[in-house]
């Protein structure tokens, strides 16, 4: 089975990332896709998120991806695998959108699921509510019938009650077994620049359109056997949240979310990840003063006594956070449906970090280091919190696992989504060309043969008489 | 031809243009750097080139490796020179003058900008040159040559020993001067890198492998007069040289037995039915009889009966010139055949049988070679084996 190339004509959209992609093959079992477009500013952890979602999922990557997915697919793996320092490189925004393919498996879900949350995965995917309606009926017809005749007594109760719970039983182990038989759900994460997004180059209009352009096509191929998600995770760096959330880039990105959520359609879901936990706790301390301004000195562990080689000095200042931004934005965020748009929260940090609180002092008398990398905090803070990070090769744990996994396969299975009539599938991708196989046929009495034809790639295959 | 010479840095570290650790360019965006960057998508690193080349552009990028320290995130930046035309769009100048505007990029060093680098406008210049001719001397062959004129014609990956040889553009300039002037500035972009891609591109159709291995094989042996009369052939019937190619495979394949190409003859046009027919009625044997063993005795009948009428009478000038138009292309496939085994070849036979083989009187042997002489000029004036 080879995969099919998605956009075979090329790039759709002005934004280069989509020539690449591909889909399983349609007789392959697969459940569901998912296509997972990471949205955040430069820095604010968009590739590190990615990196926990992959180690979350067990890095299970289709074995036949094409070339650029494989290559893609190998330079993350790399850093996932990077137990040392699992830091991946910066995007360029001109090296158009990346995405990387990975497999959930449906065993691996259930698993990670409440009993609660299984029932309701079960109901959206493989039929279970039925088959619970009908034993519920069939009870229920027990018992009037059982009445209607008078004979309805403690011991038929029970046994009725045995009945239906060894039904709903089967019912629930069938439909399990049906979820786990159907394939695994394929999520394909985008990864975006923050540049493209929020920054200096900002091509938000293109990213939209490249995200719009593999909506439409994903859904022209969704079938009720293959069901398609799309979602927005909007990545919220608490360290970049400022002294007004609304002016920071996750306030201003925040009231897009709506509109990249949308893509996907009917009852549109999202994501927003709040990373950099520690930092948040570390932000706000029981009893702190909400309007209390704190500057924010993050390094990197490893990378503290690297010589920073500027060649003009940066003029960007010295982040400085309100205690009460933090709390609005972090803190009390919670799973809620606004405009539309059903939002999960989900929180993590990304690795080892360390947290030192000092009073403010001058900036001339802070670090060298620190002073090469920023200027002095456009308003004058009450204290300064030194972060200092490492990060791990983790993958999210406890609540952020669950959450996560349940938000998957919310986004995989929701009860709405649209199952269209398929339709043709584009050229397969990579095939081997046919005209490239080389022939040789016994040269004729009166060929001069100029060469063998397999001896060389090019080159005209007879001398001619 | 006046052009503007552009130079510039992709990075993440300040600069004069940006104070903040965002990807940016300093001091401007060169043209046609996002799609030479888009086109090398994943394998873009350090140690890479990338190039792209456009009717009013061509670039040159080198990557480099740097860390942002206020992140501590690698990233990969470029550095590289851009030009285009200083003056109102003049594509053929553009594309006359194109080896000799590469020649003019001094590539800046591949990292960062740094104050030594000149703050801005004095990396823009503007500057005059001069048309050059076709064919300049490639001087050094590439190992990978057919993947090298794979990447000159259509784009994409190539390999070179060292893609950052500050030489490179100049060469690949060279390079160029063997495409016919609208084919060297035809869209497209490439990388070049130490080491190939870990599966090798999509194989070429068998006219595009030929097209690039016989390009290489002039390269290889300086050849200049069989790749001429290839750019002779491509100029007199206006065509893409990968078509040009398909039509030159098409025929090499058909000269091998008297049916093919009897059908190639009439599915190119060269022949109608009506003149086959006619030689089977006026000729004292069938075109292609028993005796007739192979395609070269077919030509050389065919070209007989010309001469003595038995295609029909009345446009023989107009055969002549189809007939010509046949005998060009074998010339040309017998050149470049010859570079394959140049010990063995014999790239003029057919000349010699138009003049001994084919029985023609000296009057239509001249109206042949007047003809082939207009699809070929340099066939007549430059006999040397360049």
């Amino acid at each position: 089975m080879a995969r099919v190339r998605l956009f075979s004509a090329g790039e759709p959209a002005r934004l280069a990332g989509l020539a690449s992609l591909t889909a399983p093959d349609p007789s392959e079992r697969v459940s569901a896709l998912v296509d997972v477009a990471v949205v955040g500013a430069r820095s604010d952890g968009k590739t590190q998120f990615i990196l926990h979602a992959i180690r979350t999922l067990g890095a299970d990557a289709p074995d036949d991806l094409s070339e650029p997915e494989r290559n893609a697919t190998l330079d993350i793996m790399q850093v996932v695998l990077a137990a040392a320092r699992p830091r991946p490189d910066a995007n360029n925004p001109d090296a158009g959108v990346p995405h990387y393919v990975f497999r959930l498996q449906p065993r691996k879900l259930l698993e990670e699921m409440g009993l609660l949350a299984q029932l309701v995965l079960l109901a959206r995917s493989s039929r279970l509510a039925r088959a619970l309606a009908v034993v519920l009926v069939a009870a229920a017809a027990g018992v009037l019938g059982a009445s209607l005749g008078g004979a309805i007594d403690g011991v038929v109760g029970l046994g009725l009650l045995w009945l239906c719970a060894t039904a709903a039983g089967l019912a629930f182990l069938a439909a399990r077994r049906r979820f786990v038989g159907r394939g695994p759900i394929e999520v394909v994460f985008w990864d975006v620049a923050g540049e493209n997004l929020y920054g200096s180059r900002q091509k938000s209009a293109e990213y939209w359109s490249l995200l719009r352009h593999l909506v439409r096509r994903r859904v022209a191929d969704a079938r009720p056997e293959r069901r398609y998600g799309f979602a927005p995770v909007l990545i919220c760096n608490p360290l970049g949240l400022g002294i007004d959330d609304k002016q920071s880039p996750f306030g201003r990105l925040r009231p897009l979310l709506p509109i990249f959520a949308g893509l996907g359609g009917f009852e549109p879901e999202a994501l927003v990840v709040i990373n950099r936990w520690e930092a948040v706790r570390g932000l706000c301390p029981e009893g702190a003063d909400r309007d209390e301004l704190v500057a924010i000195a993050a390094e990197a562990m490893s990378g503290a006594n690297a010589p920073a080689l500027v060649a003009v000095a940066p003029t960007e200042p010295m982040p400085v956070v309100r205690r009460g931004t933090i709390r609005t934005c972090c803190v009390d965020a919670e799973e809620a449906r606004e405009e539309g748009v059903h939002t999960t929260v989900l929180r993590y940090d990304a690795g080892l970090c360390e947290l030192v609180s000092a009073p403010w002092q001058p900036f001339s008398e802070l670090d060298a280091r620190l002073r090469a990398f920023w200027a002095p905090p456009a308003v004058e803070p009450h204290q300064i919190l030194h972060y200092r990070f490492a990060e791990g090769p983790r993958a999210f744990a406890g609540d952020a696992r669950r959450v996560f996994l349940r938000w998957l396969g919310r986004l995989a299975f929701r009860s709405g989504a649209a199952a269209p009539a398929p339709v043709a599938l584009p050229a397969r991708a990579e095939q081997p060309d046919a005209s490239a196989v080389a022939t040789s046929e016994p040269a004729a009495a009166q060929t001069l043969p100029m060469f063998a034809a397999d001896e060389k790639a090019g080159g005209f295959h007879t001398g001619g008489t | 031809m006046r052009i503007l010479l552009r130079r510039a840095w992709q990075q993440k570290h300040p600069s004069p243009s940006h104070p903040g650790w965002d990807f940016h360019w300093h001091p401007v965006e060169l043209a046609g750097a996002a799609q030479a960057i888009a086109a090398a998508g994943a394998r873009a690193d350090a140690g890479v080139a990338v190039w792209s080349i456009g009717p009013r552009h061509a670039l040159w990028l080198r990557g480099f490796a740097a860390v942002a320290p206020a992140e501590q995130r690698r990233y990969v930046g470029w550095s590289g020179c851009a030009a285009e035309p200083a003056e109102a769009d003049d594509e053929a100048a553009w594309a006359q003058a194109l080896p000799a505007v590469l020649a003019r990029f001094t590539l800046p060093p591949a990292r960062p900008f740094a104050l030594a680098d000149g703050p801005g406008a004095p990396n823009d210049a503007v500057v005059t040159v001069e048309p050059t001719g076709a064919l300049l001397d490639p001087e050094l062959a590439p190992d990978d040559g057919e993947a090298v004129a794979r990447a000159l014609c259509a784009g994409g990956d190539a390999v070179l020993a060292d893609p950052h040889d500050a030489a490179l553009p100049a060469w690949w300039g060279r390079m160029l001067s063997w495409l016919p002037p609208d084919e060297r500035v035809r869209p497209r972009a490439g990388l070049l890198a130490a080491h190939a891609a870990a599966a090798a591109p999509a194989p070429a159709a068998e006219p595009q492998r030929n097209l690039y291995h016989y390009l290489h094989r002039c390269w290889q042996h300086r050849a200049r007069r069989p790749w001429r009369l290839v750019l002779e052939l491509r100029a007199f019937k206006p065509v893409s040289l990968a078509d040009l190619f398909e039509e030159l495979t098409g025929l090499a394949a058909a000269w091998e037995h008297a049916a093919d190409l009897e059908a190639y003859l009439i599915r190119s046009g060269a022949l109608a039915q009506q003149e086959i027919q006619a030689a089977h009625a006026h000729a004292p044997a069938p075109l292609r009889g028993p005796d007739v063993g192979d395609a070269g005795r077919l030509w050389n009948r065919i070209l007989h009966y010309w001469g003595r009428g038995f295609l029909g009478a009345r446009a023989r000038g107009e055969v002549a010139e189809r007939l010509a138009g046949v005998l060009a292309r074998r010339i040309t496939v017998d050149h470049l055949l010859a570079l394959d085994t140049p010990e063995r070849a014999d790239a003029e036979r057919y000349l010699r049988r138009l003049r001994f083989e084919a029985l023609l009187t000296v009057r239509d042997a001249r109206t042949l070679r007047t003809a082939l002489a207009r699809v070929l000029p340099s066939l007549e004036v430059h006999r040397e084996r360049a």
